[in-house]
């Protein structure tokens, strides 16, 4: 990726990150959120495969790990793993279709969650319950999901090329 | 397994993870502080996140109330109503602490007083501006009687010029039919005070002899000739001397210390002077 494209990102990372922590808490209740960071890191894996996911989703976590105050590590490690998995994924089930990011968002989001509460309990860093927690990340996830068609139509993601593509580069 | 952990990407992201959860697991125990990194990142996303809250804020604040506008509508009129009825509410407070304060004012006056007295309230004045007149209430059932003086904190009111049995007409100072006779405290010159039609609020001071010395600033005192008012009571302080009539003599101008328009309680004087003098009297009443 060339220089400005990746600043461009970069750039929309850290307002995602900004988003999300600023204008989220007005929006939506306690602990559901649109998580801005996992779409732009499944979109990412989406268009640069394992790679790309799991360097913006480690990125994008830490980032959002250091900015809200929690424990450094857990969003960067779900949203990496995230990230590094649904480039894995896209190299088998991609097709050109819109539905394609929305169904790896949410399945990005529920490798994401399941890290997150695996190494929260681990840890002991939860802040609530697990059944409360599930139930928020569900509701977020979906959203997640939903909004992604608005995201994946912005300019810095250009549409994913296809299977044909990636192999007839490998 | 050997082709599997031969992958270099695997491998890679194996090491990340291990790294991250090291940093995890330090994270995660009660720490000192910060590292430099994390304040340095924090401090870096601050503004920005600072911008967006707010806008983030406002928004909302605009959203809730295009969501609540009938509840706010509501609530606005309420509010209104309320702060209509507390703004009647502070002045009446207001109305009622200035009439403390006069009141105060008054009965301390009113204890230094060697008079029988009895406190009126100001009920009533002249709107036509042909006198000044003041309707007091209190009359003949209080004690009041024609030809009483009537005073305040600041000196001189007047005298009762009619009464009746609840109520009674007072005669201020600065009326043109008013005349009282006065001192000049400092040279002990006779006077009389009269009021002033060319000046409303003012009275035309005469002496009684052409050689009085009479200068701005000096106070002017019932003398108690007369047997209307008693002697010693401030009537005022001159602030004009002038050639007289054909240039015989000098008048004076003087300006009463009570203030006639927002004169709300006097004291009838009903009963007879203890014999205090001139200058204790001077020394009390001056302001």
């Amino acid at each position: 990726m060339r220089l400005p494209g990746l600043l461009l990102r970069a750039a929309v990372l850290v307002i995602a990150v900004a988003l999300e922590s600023s204008i989220m808490p007005y929006l939506a209740p306690p602990g559901v959120r649109v998580d801005l960071v996992l779409i732009l890191t499944v979109l990412t894996a989406l268009h640069q495969g394992r790679p790309g996911g799991a360097v913006w989703g480690f990125g994008g976590g830490l980032l959002e790990d250091l900015v809200t105050g929690r424990v450094v590590g857990v969003s960067a490690l779900g949203k990496m793993t995230a990230g590094y998995l649904v480039g894995a994924v896209r190299e088998v089930v991609f097709r050109d279709s819109l539905l394609v990011p929305v169904v790896l968002v949410a399945f990005g989001g529920t490798v994401n969650g399941l890290i997150t509460l695996a190494l929260a309990s681990s840890f002991g860093i939860m802040g609530t319950g697990p059944a409360g927690f599930i139930r928020a990340e569900i509701v977020s996830v979906t959203l997640s999901a939903i909004l992604t068609p608005l995201v994946h139509m912005c300019p810095i993601f250009p549409h994913a090329r296809g299977v044909s593509d990636v192999r007839e580069k490998a | 397994m050997y082709q599997f952990l031969s992958n270099k990407r695997i491998l890679g992201y194996i090491a990340a993870c291990l790294a991250v959860l090291s940093v995890i697991y330090v994270t995660s125990r009660e720490r000192a502080g910060l590292t430099r990194w994390e304040e340095l990142i924090r401090e870096s996303m601050r503004p920005l996140l600072s911008i967006i809250s707010d806008i983030a804020s406002g928004l909302n604040r605009s959203l809730w109330a295009l969501t609540h506008i009938g509840q706010l509508s509501r609530e606005n009129v309420a509010l209104t109503r309320q702060v209509l009825e507390l703004k009647a509410q502070l002045l009446e407070l207001a109305e009622y602490k200035a009439e403390n304060d006069r009141l105060r004012r008054l009965l301390g006056f009113r204890e230094a007083a060697p008079y029988a007295t009895v406190a009126a309230r100001v009920i009533g004045r002249d709107p036509s501006r042909l006198s000044s007149t003041l309707l007091i209430d209190k009359g003949q059932k209080d004690g009041v009687a024609k030809d009483m003086a009537v005073i305040t904190f600041g000196g001189l009111v007047g005298r009762v010029i009619s009464v009746t049995a609840n109520t009674a007409t007072v005669l201020p100072v600065i009326d043109p039919r008013s005349a009282v006779g006065g001192i000049i405290y400092r040279t002990r010159d006779l006077v009389l005070v009269e009021g002033y039609a060319g000046s409303p609020g003012l009275c035309m001071l005469k002496p009684l002899s052409s050689d009085a010395d009479i200068v701005a600033g000096d106070q002017v005192l019932s003398s108690g000739l007369g047997g209307v008012f008693p002697k010693g009571l401030l009537v005022g302080r001159v602030v004009e001397v002038t050639k007289g009539k054909y240039s015989v003599g000098k008048v004076a101008l003087v300006e009463p210390d009570v203030d006639f328009s927002k004169l709300e309680e006097v004291l009838v004087i009903t009963g007879g002077s203890a014999g205090r003098t001139d200058s204790s009297r001077a020394r009390e009443v001056r302001p």
